[in-house]
């Protein structure tokens, strides 16, 4: 039974013409402020967690002109290294093909490197081809990759260690670690994420052909660096890769944090400050 | 934060007005209780999906509402012709909500592999080839199929299996134009052309697989009587939109009991091509959330899930768009979410799913940082 007469419902309606087109509109720009404001809300959740992606960061050992030893390359959980600046990892020395390796990071295991095909790389020592299954042989923390001419160790965030599967927490009484690894987003190119550390009472997985002679609270001293027992010497084949080493752990150390001048830290550079000077030139 | 609940309860607020009104409006007049009913329970049910804290599944609410407006105009469309069909709409709609959920769960837990991918291209191979075993078949289940086809294309090059995913997205190609369903091969290279351009990660391969895809449809257009050309009888949109009011029309629209399965151009010609402009840019503004969350994700697999999600809604309404404006000289698909064909709308609602998936794998993304940052200090 209508519930309006003919004259309201006439009246009604002929609101309704106009009412209907308003709210439609309405309706659009409501949802594109409503998509522009989530887009908001992830942009400053992820300015909030500037190492948000990311898993850890490869620092060069040893380089070549085009890339300092102690640049810093920080690794997102998947993508591709090479030598063109189309990939996400970008390692300009000789023997890297333009896209040489791929790389993905599988939690329990650590990154896993798959080389494409006629490339080449070392973990460790032990080469790596694309016959090799990735699981085999990952990058774990502490672990030197070469690629080319390119030494680069990677640091894996203190968090993300505790996920991978043989992870054993150090019985009591062994010294806590703070190192590089004990800090989530560990970017020394912002200053005010450059905070001592907390010592962090569980230690990284360290990869077991790598296992550091010093403790991880302590930046080791360049007489130990190159007395490394790790089959995979970098010292071996780069003359700076003991001073790297050194240096890989600054930024973060409690040591180095007291006492600038007794232990002088070379400054680490990003990668991608180098690109913004290349531009500038 | 506050900014962002604000904007999602104007939203939902003026979905409850605008329906509410859409519905009673027709209701007053001829006192219709399934009118009041759907004045009531089409509003109500949207506000609850929009407002429901996200549980077994987080849908994506941008898109989510982008969605369910677009429904709505649906059901809206065939108000005032069939009220039967506007429940019948509406009853299409809510099943659709169980393929949003089944595409965000299979986001959630799909890990690409070697059996999950061959799963489903066979599957998809199969939805596809089912009309050469089922000649009688009333109903298309092209764009299912086509969806996992591609699902699996992403699997497998996300593994870096270049060839399975050729050979797959190949044979889809390959099977639809054998069913003369030129519109929807045309949809399905282009997606898989891009998907592969963007995943593989190699021109020399993309170069191949476009080639590949353009070779098949050269030999299909030099076999005689393949191609059929859209029915010179379907009037043309340009000719359509200038019989279209701007507003909707003065006098009431009587009920006709006739529903086209059309309900795009049905709803341009109740309420105006105001209300029509409103439907494509919702759309535009899914596609754009679409592509900002495939830029976001973090694993190549969920990139390639949103892209084919986008690619699919976009390039169908585009092939609606251009068809129906005598562009390209075939017959029209149906506009994402403004169809009363059942497997369409499922279909378009799965793939939405896909992309409710990745945007929640995304914040369980940016949760698990925060997560890490807080142990590590």
């Amino acid at each position: 039974m209508p519930v309006a007469s003919a004259d309201v419902w006439k009246v009604l309606y002929t609101v309704s013409r106009y009412l209907f087109p308003v709210l439609a509109v309405s309706l659009v720009f409501l949802v594109l402020f409503f998509i522009l404001s989530e887009s908001r809300i992830r942009r400053e959740k992820v300015h909030n967690l500037p190492g948000s992606g990311t898993v850890g960061e490869l620092i060069v050992l040893s380089g070549s002109r085009d890339l300092d030893a102690n640049t810093w390359f920080p690794v997102p959980r998947e993508g591709v290294l090479g030598s063109v600046r189309s990939c996400d990892l970008v390692i300009p020395c000789p023997g890297v093909h333009t896209k040489h390796l791929d790389f993905s990071w599988e939690d329990g295991t650590g990154l896993l490197i798959r080389p494409r095909t006629g490339c080449e790389v070392q973990i460790n020592g032990v080469p790596v081809t694309c016959r090799t299954r990735a699981a085999d042989v990952p990058l774990t923390h502490g672990a030197v990759l070469q690629v080319g001419s390119a030494l680069l160790r990677l640091h894996l965030f203190a968090a993300l260690d505790s996920t991978v599967s043989s992870f054993r927490p150090f019985p009591e009484g062994r010294p806590s670690c703070s190192g590089p690894s004990a800090a989530f987003v560990p970017d020394p190119a912002q200053s005010q994420y450059a905070v001592p550390p907390v010592p962090y009472d569980q230690a990284p997985v360290v990869s077991e052909s790598v296992t550091p002679s010093v403790p991880y609270d302590r930046v080791p001293t360049v007489s130990e660096c190159t007395q490394s027992e790790s089959p995979f010497d970098p010292s071996a084949t780069a003359p700076e890769s003991s001073v790297s080493d050194q240096n890989a752990a600054a930024p973060l150390s409690q040591d180095s944090a007291a006492s600038p001048e007794a232990s002088p830290t070379p400054v680490r550079r990003r990668r991608s400050d180098r690109w913004k000077e290349d531009l500038g030139e | 934060m506050r900014k962002h609940s604000s904007f999602r309860f104007r939203v939902c607020a003026l979905l409850l007005v605008f329906y509410a009104c859409v519905f009673l409006l027709p209701a007053c007049r001829g006192g219709d209780p399934v009118l009041y009913m759907l004045s009531a329970a089409v509003p109500g049910s949207m506000l609850l999906l929009l407002l429901l804290p996200s549980g077994l599944f987080a849908p994506d609410r941008p898109s989510l509402s982008v969605a369910l407006i677009l429904c709505g105009f649906s059901m809206m469309a065939t108000v005032y012709p069939s009220v039967d069909e506007t429940v019948s709409q509406g009853i299409r709609c809510a099943a659709g909500l169980f393929f949003l959920a089944l595409g965000a769960v299979l986001v959630r837990s799909f890990r690409p592999s070697v059996p999950t991918a061959g799963l489903a291209g066979l599957f998809g191979l199969g939805l596809l080839s089912l009309p050469l075993f089922i000649s009688d078949l009333s109903f298309s289940l092209s764009d299912g199929g086509m969806a996992l086809l591609l699902l699996a294309v992403s699997a497998f090059l996300a593994l870096r299996l270049r060839l399975p995913a050729l050979l797959i997205g190949l044979g889809g190609i390959l099977l639809l134009l054998f069913q003369k369903e030129s519109g929807s091969a045309v949809i399905l290279a282009v997606s898989f052309a891009a998907v592969f351009w963007a995943a593989s990660d190699s021109i020399l391969w993309s170069g191949f697989s476009l080639a590949a895809a353009g070779g098949l449809f050269a030999v299909f257009l030099m076999l005689p009587g393949w191609f059929m050309p859209k029915d010179p009888e379907i009037p043309s949109v340009l000719s359509r939109l200038a019989s279209m009011p701007l507003l909707p029309p003065e006098t009431v629209p009587e009920a006709s009991g006739v529903i086209p399965p059309d309900l795009f151009f049905l709803l341009g010609e109740q309420y105006g091509i105001i209300i029509l402009l409103c439907a494509v840019l919702l759309l535009m503004l899914l596609l754009i959330r679409g592509a900002s969350l495939a830029l976001h994700t973090r694993k190549s697999f969920h990139a390639s899930l949103s892209l084919v999600a986008v690619l699919l809604l976009g390039l169908r309404a585009f092939a609606f768009l251009a068809c129906s404006a005598d562009i390209l000289p075939l017959s029209a698909p149906a506009f994402p979410f403004m169809t009363s064909s059942m497997p369409d709308l499922f279909a378009h609602f799965f793939l939405l799913g896909l992309l409710s998936g990745v945007s929640a794998r995304n914040e369980a993304d940016l949760e698990e940082d925060a997560r890490l940052a807080m142990l590590a200090r």
